[in-house]
């Protein structure tokens, strides 16, 4: 976010401009939608996407004129949930929870169709990696450019990803309606 | 008759898969698929797959967002 400054900052900081207050709200849905994700639905989800959100107005003049917003805002999600997991000292996204016992919560799924259900249950239990990339690629639809920046990986790495996480979701899937138990984890 | 087009690459599967394609390619790509058999089948899961996500993800936009959100760039703006 530093590397800004031979940008000319947006013509709307300080205060922040309607225009831009009003992007920032249509993005709030997206932004919890991330942070869930990248918490693996924890409930500390709304937590990080509220920090985040004090943390981007704050450093608002350093979005770039030609940056993605939404992928700025996560950029910052996945920064804000790494510090948090440093402090508490596990591991970022995924700890404290039993694998086996995860389910969707009811808030997030209530109106779901079984499939659908299943499609979530079987999105949280992908590693940290494929997660995210999934998510932003195939739930966000951002472009594999910004999801590489997201992800701070190359672009190719977001291709490999993407597509070893479909597989890993397939697999997983398919394991479970065939009565068998699904592999876990497929990430590295 | 084969139809000439380009050859269809690993990564162009991917980027029908992923509803990325200009509409010229996702042609010739269904074009190639038609004619391979395996490899349409295993493509059509995954599309299959990626409709499924695309609709979890805006069943859950529809969440409404709580205050808080608000209150906090209501409280910034000023």
């Amino acid at each position: 976010m530093d590397g800004a400054k031979d940008h000319k900052p947006l013509p709307v900081q300080e205060p922040l401009s309607d225009e831009l207050h009003a992007a920032l709200i249509a993005e709030l849905p997206h932004l919890r939608r991330f942070s869930y994700f990248l918490t693996r639905g924890s409930e500390r989800a709304d937590d990080i996407a509220q920090e985040t959100l004090v943390r981007a107005v704050r450093h608002i003049a350093g979005l770039r004129p030609d940056s993605n917003l939404r992928a700025w805002l996560f950029t910052i999600a996945r920064n804000v949930a790494r510090n948090e997991a440093r402090r508490q000292r596990r591991s970022p996204v995924d700890a404290n929870t039993d694998l086996a016992d995860l389910q969707p919560s009811q808030a997030q799924s209530q109106d779901a169709s079984i499939e659908l259900r299943e499609m979530h249950a079987a999105v949280l239990r992908l590693s940290p990696a494929f997660r995210q990339t999934l998510y932003l690629c195939a739930i966000e639809g951002l472009s594999y450019e910004d999801a590489a920046q997201v992800m701070e990986v190359p672009i190719g790495t977001v291709r490999s990803r993407l597509s070893r996480a479909r597989l890993a979701l397939e697999r997983d899937l398919a394991g479970r309606s065939s009565g068998r138990p699904g592999r876990k984890d497929e990430g590295r | 008759m084969a139809p000439r087009h380009r050859p269809v690459s690993a990564d162009d599967l991917q980027d029908f898969i992923e509803g990325r394609l200009s509409g010229e390619r996702q042609r010739e790509v269904e074009a190639y698929l038609q004619s391979h058999p395996v490899e349409a089948r295993r493509v059509a899961a995954l599309r299959e797959q990626a409709g499924r996500l695309r609709r979890l993800g805006s069943e859950m936009l529809t969440e409404p967002v709580p205050a808080q959100f608000l209150d906090i760039l209501k409280r910034l703006k000023n």
